[in-house]
């Protein structure tokens, strides 16, 4: 898995999550919850659902890793291989 | 009023509909910083809550709290996202808003947490990422027509709850245990044994139906 599957990954997450707006075109490096109009509600259904789709366990604590698109694919690809993490 | 007077402790909250877009009325409330923090908001519903949002917490910290003058209140968010006005420590204010309805609470009895959601709102997350195993045991006892409100009147407590909790010791979801605490509908919550939440003791979340919305008013 690349970071460029991640990035996927999560963008199409999140146009499920919200399909009123285009997560291709935020900011990477700007707060989701702001960039697409999130709630804790949508957060918590994005970390599950990219949980679910790459079979690891992500930890409450570590949701705010999550909240830019950098940070998230930073987080995730941490997770897949450790050294990178 | 005699402005030194202490008022009595109390609790209130308040709501206010989002509709389109804020009015001058709500723009009026807003400081010279909120105004421009408003004008860079590109998203238009966002921006709108944000105005109605500062407006009505504003107001509701007036009514609470008469004596205070209306122009000087300074509104800061912390990095933790919760608001405080500056200079009254014995203050504590919550604010929640969801797509067409903005609650407001304000308090001099403890630290309070407020949250709102659509009781027609439909996609809670999976119960294992919220839950607690008790709660999902319960879960299963639930008659099946009542399940949505059942999930949905314990997501909103939860969300109050954690809103009150110590912003240095976060408390996850699955750590917060919900309970009826037997005196007609309130609801109240205790640490799971072992969990994060050993650092709350006992917050009280009081249940209520607003025009098709659920709102939970949290006090610790």
């Amino acid at each position: 898995v690349t970071t460029d599957d991640l990035r996927d990954l999560v963008i199409e997450v999140l146009s499920g999550i919200a399909p009123e707006t285009d997560p291709s075109s935020v900011d990477p490096t700007e707060d989701l919850r702001d960039e697409l109009d999130l709630d804790s509600m949508d957060e918590l259904n994005l970390i599950t659902r990219v949980s679910e789709r790459l079979g690891i366990d992500i930890p409450e604590r570590d949701y705010r890793r999550m909240r830019t698109l950098d940070g998230a694919v930073d987080y995730l690809a941490g997770r897949l291989d450790p050294r990178l993490g | 009023m005699n402005a030194t007077r202490c008022p009595p402790d109390r609790l209130i909250w308040r709501t206010c509909p989002i509709l389109g877009e804020p009015s001058s009325v709500d723009e009026a409330w807003l400081t010279g910083p909120e105004r421009r923090r408003a004008d860079a908001i590109a998203h238009p519903a966002r921006k709108t809550r944000f105005v109605v949002g500062r407006a009505l917490l504003r107001r509701t910290i007036l009514e609470l709290r008469p004596d205070l003058e209306g122009s000087a209140l300074a509104l800061t968010i912390a990095s933790s996202g919760r608001p405080h006005l500056s200079g009254h420590p014995e203050l504590s204010i919550s604010i929640s808003h969801t797509r067409g309805l903005a609650v407001a609470a304000a308090s001099t009895l403890g630290t309070v947490g407020i949250d709102v959601e659509p009781r027609s709102r439909n996609d809670l997350p999976p119960v294992h990422a919220w839950l607690t195993d008790d709660e999902q045991r319960r879960l299963l006892a639930q008659p099946v027509p009542a399940v949505p409100s059942w999930l949905l009147n314990l997501w909103v407590a939860k969300e109050a709850v954690m809103k009150t909790s110590d912003p240095g010791h976060p408390i996850a979801r699955v750590d917060l245990e919900v309970r009826d605490d037997g005196r007609g509908g309130g609801c109240a919550i205790v640490p799971r044994a072992g969990g994060g939440g050993s650092r709350l003791t006992m917050v009280r979340v009081r249940l209520a139906v607003v025009d098709g919305f659920v709102v939970a008013i949290a006090t610790s």
